[in-house]
């Protein structure tokens, strides 16, 4: 019986270990709760944003080289973004006059009718896209609205936001990154 | 080979058979729109909990599953695709483990682990069927015959 067990023991033994590895594995990988931390496009070229704008002009992002950009993705249903509005409003009057960055919108699962009626509600003068802007949102990796993404003069993506911002954070997060932009 | 032994052999064939047949036998994606949703399958929600992108309403997995189908009807391959949207949104969201570096070892611990044990416990009842088939020593016969006696004796 000894015998038996000892053997028992020695199958037991690799098989626990093989076991034991695998979860260690699995549980030392990034939990799912920090996947939204994932920002795959940090120091990467900013993927292209172009097509019609909802007055009528077109919109080009590398048209913007040499001025900050401010890439917001955004829909009139949700709530955060219909409390970010004014302080894009306001970011984008304080460097209008300066021109040194400007704010481009994105529609996010929403009816171009609503996004016009939007603006024309609540104010906002920069170039918003209305239509076919799903393949971007993927290419930027968005994950929700309001979801927003800094590119800088050099035409890199350098910072996101995950949710409401606000004039005052796009400022300090652009006074930051300017030494570290060429 | 005894009628025991072919038992278990046919029964381990039409296991493995039925497996070979539901991992094969799924069937090419007929169309774009099927291939689209296979792939949608494959790929997890980013900001979901255990759903993958063809089972999420979110609107960012309706708006990945858009792509898909203009990423197939543009012709782009399985690992065009793959490579895309790991590119985009990291591992996480791809749900076959990689096959390269460490998180290769999750596909063949597994493996590792089964062929070790089903090798050890082969080894193991050949041993202990041995074992049991030898003869009875001495001490084993006079401990049965006195059991004979008791209960002939009752």
């Amino acid at each position: 019986m000894i015998m038996q067990e000892r053997q028992a023991f020695w199958i037991v033994l690799p098989v626990a270990v093989a076991l034991g590895l695998l979860v260690l594995l699995l549980a030392t990988g990034d939990p799912a709760s920090e996947r939204n931390n994932t920002f795959q496009l940090q120091g990467e070229v900013a993927p292209l944003i172009e097509g019609p704008t909802i007055d009528g002009g077109w919109f080009d992002i590398d048209d913007e080289r040499g001025r900050w950009v401010i890439v917001n993705f955004f829909s009139t249903s949700c709530v955060p973004c219909i409390v970010e509005h004014p302080e894009l409003v306001a970011f984008s009057d304080a460097h209008d006059a300066l021109g040194d960055a400007t704010v481009v919108s994105l529609a996010f699962d929403d009816r171009a009718e609503n996004v016009v009626k939007f603006f024309q509600d609540n104010g906002g003068s920069w170039p918003v896209l209305a239509q076919d802007t799903g393949e971007i949102a993927v290419q930027y990796g968005v994950t929700g609205v309001p979801e927003s993404y800094i590119v800088a003069p050099s035409g890199v993506v350098v910072g996101r936001f995950i949710g409401g911002l606000t004039a005052a954070a796009l400022d300090d997060a652009i006074a930051t990154l300017t030494g570290a932009d060429t | 080979m005894t009628r025991r032994t072919a038992s278990w052999l046919l029964v381990m064939v039409v296991a493995l058979s039925a497996l070979v047949v539901a991992a094969v036998d799924e069937g090419e994606p007929k169309t774009n729109a099927d291939r689209a949703y296979s792939l949608a399958k494959d790929f997890a929600c980013p900001v979901c909990q255990g759903q993958s992108i063809a089972e999420s309403d979110v609107p960012i997995a309706r708006t990945i599953r858009r792509n898909l189908r203009i990423w197939v009807d543009e012709g782009q391959s399985e690992s065009f695709i793959r490579d895309e949207l790991v590119s985009i949104y990291g591992e996480d969201i791809d749900y076959s483990p990689s096959t390269d570096g460490i998180s290769a070892l999750v596909w063949v611990l597994p493996i590792v682990g089964g062929v070790v044990a089903a090798a050890g416990l082969t080894i193991v009842f050949r041993r202990w069927k041995a074992e049991a088939i030898s003869e009875a020593s001495a001490a084993d016969e006079a401990l049965v015959a006195a059991a004979r006696r008791e209960r002939h004796d009752d």
